[in-house]
């Protein structure tokens, strides 16, 4: 009998949860390295809510969009961008965490770290550096003081459907890391948030109607309960 | 109530400091040794509503679970150390570091502050100082009959007498490095404090072990460039406004929610 109510109200649950996704997308419109995230509303939210009576939360999935963002100069040699593939790796309490994003800075014993505060990973281990001068080659080659250092490890992790956000704006990755071959770091550059301010406004107002036609439809199912039940009491 | 309006809060609230950092370099686009600061956002925490991996049914894995975003938050700010364009002055006590490294001035407190502006003047008794008075470190005086100063790019600084032509050498000035520069603490006044974060400084005379040269008679002006800033502005301000929109939707969305029951 309340299943058409159960359908809208899930339906309505389900666009709130989208605004929020998107919501947080535009908060980082000016994240360096921040990854979109979509959110794709389940099918079976509705389907099941027709089928049983109770409508269960349905198989929302949130997926990281990996695609690159623009790329400005802003001339520091601590700030490193990324070609199309490839994350940087960082060395966490938790594990090798990844990110995109390439401001770095070295403590005062040359360390190489993030902009949380974890150490860059090098081929050969976290990132030294004997020197301030700091000199990072297209393939990755890092020299300091006029000697070679390492090579940044940047992780290349396949399909983007193994990456779960972590702490700190980190990503975290089930299977472990291989490092590409072929990566093309930019000295002086960082790489904007791949978030468009239109897309995600458009999907804000399409969210928004679909709310409002689910809250109509509820009303409906409502209303029609109502006279149902007044059309038979005596 | 809705995550929507806290994370575009958040994000209302990072572009305002944003703009407030850009105001500021703008303000001190003509402060000589003034370095521009930057704001570096991160995204805030996730809430997990499904871990990715979970079990959706026996032998049924689900690919990707449920992360939504709590907005951004600001991790740093930061001073970039660009070198600013040279203006030439021709005043002797006029010194720019071509390069790396800082100048060394002693506080009233009797700790050592570093800078880059280095418009440096002469007090009643001869020492050379800063434009807030505080004297140059090692300290340097200089004689009451000195006709003309010479510095040189290793620091060394000579002084012509009256009624003398050969010039006498009467101090070297010393500049300090830091492993970490970034980590400097600004004082206001063009003065930075080192910290545990920027490490001890590495004294030394200008121009060798990775310092710069001194030259005479120029001043090093502020490495803001101000399209940049402008830009800069532009992008802080449609992100403020797009966030704020996100704000009014969902508002809106909880204003029909609470209209649903007539």
């Amino acid at each position: 009998m309340t299943r058409g109510i159960h359908a809208a109200a899930a339906g309505m649950r389900a666009q709130m949860r989208r605004q929020d996704v998107h919501a947080n997308n535009l908060a980082n419109a000016g994240t360096v390295g921040y990854r979109r995230s979509d959110l794709t509303i389940g099918q079976s939210a509705f389907a099941r809510a027709l089928d049983e009576s109770a409508a269960l939360p349905g198989a929302d999935t949130t997926a990281i969009d990996v695609t690159p963002g623009p790329v400005h100069e802003t001339g520091e040699p601590f700030d490193l961008a990324l070609g199309d593939r490839g994350l940087f790796t960082l060395q966490t309490p938790r594990g090798l965490r990844y990110s995109r994003d390439g401001r770095f800075q070295v403590d005062a014993g040359g360390r190489l770290l993030s902009i949380s505060g974890h150490q860059v990973m090098g081929r050969d281990g976290p990132i030294v550096l004997p020197g301030p001068e700091f000199l990072v080659t297209e393939a990755g080659q890092v020299f300091s003081e006029g000697q070679f250092v390492d090579r940044l490890f940047i992780a290349d992790l396949g399909r983007s459907d193994g990456l779960r956000r972590d702490a700190d704006g980190l990503l975290a990755a089930d299977l472990g890391p291989r490092m590409l071959d072929d990566p093309q770091v930019m000295q002086g550059y960082v790489e904007e948030a791949n978030v468009s301010v239109i897309r995600e406004m458009t999907h804000m107002m399409t969210g928004f109607r679909a709310y409002e036609a689910s809250a109509a439809a509820l009303r409906h199912a409502d209303e029609t309960l109502g006279t149902l039940i007044e059309s038979t009491s005596l | 109530m809705m995550r929507a309006l806290w994370s575009a809060a958040s994000g209302m609230t990072a572009q305002e400091l944003n703009v407030d950092t850009i105001a500021n370099n703008l303000a001190n686009v003509n402060t000589i040794g003034f370095k521009k600061q930057r704001v570096e956002f991160q995204d805030l925490m996730y809430e997990t509503l499904r871990s990715p991996g979970a079990a959706a049914a026996e032998g049924v894995e689900i690919p990707t679970g449920i992360q939504v975003g709590l907005g951004s938050r600001t991790a740093a700010t930061r001073k970039l150390f660009a070198q600013g364009t040279f203006q030439e002055t021709g005043n002797p006590l006029d010194l720019v570091i071509e390069g790396s490294g800082f100048f060394q001035v002693l506080m009233p407190n009797g700790s050592v502050a570093y800078t880059r502006a280095g418009a440096f003047k002469i007090d009643s008794e001869g020492n050379v100082v800063n434009a807030d008075g505080f004297p140059l470190e090692p300290p340097l005086v200089i004689p009451t009959d000195t006709t003309s100063i010479a510095v040189g790019s290793d620091g060394t600084v000579s002084a012509t007498t009256a009624g003398s032509t050969e010039p006498q050498t009467i101090g070297q000035i010393e500049l300090a490095r830091f492993a970490n520069p970034a980590g400097l603490q600004n004082l206001g006044h063009s003065l930075l404090r080192a910290t545990a974060a920027s490490g001890e400084p590495t004294t030394g005379a200008p121009g060798i072990d990775g310092l710069g040269g001194i030259s005479q008679g120029m001043l090093e002006m502020s490495n803001v460039k101000v399209v940049e800033e402008m830009v800069n502005m532009i992008t802080a301000q449609r992100a403020y406004e797009a966030n704020s929109q996100a704000i009014r939707i969902a508002d809106q969305m909880l204003e029909i929610a609470n209209n649903t029951r007539r």
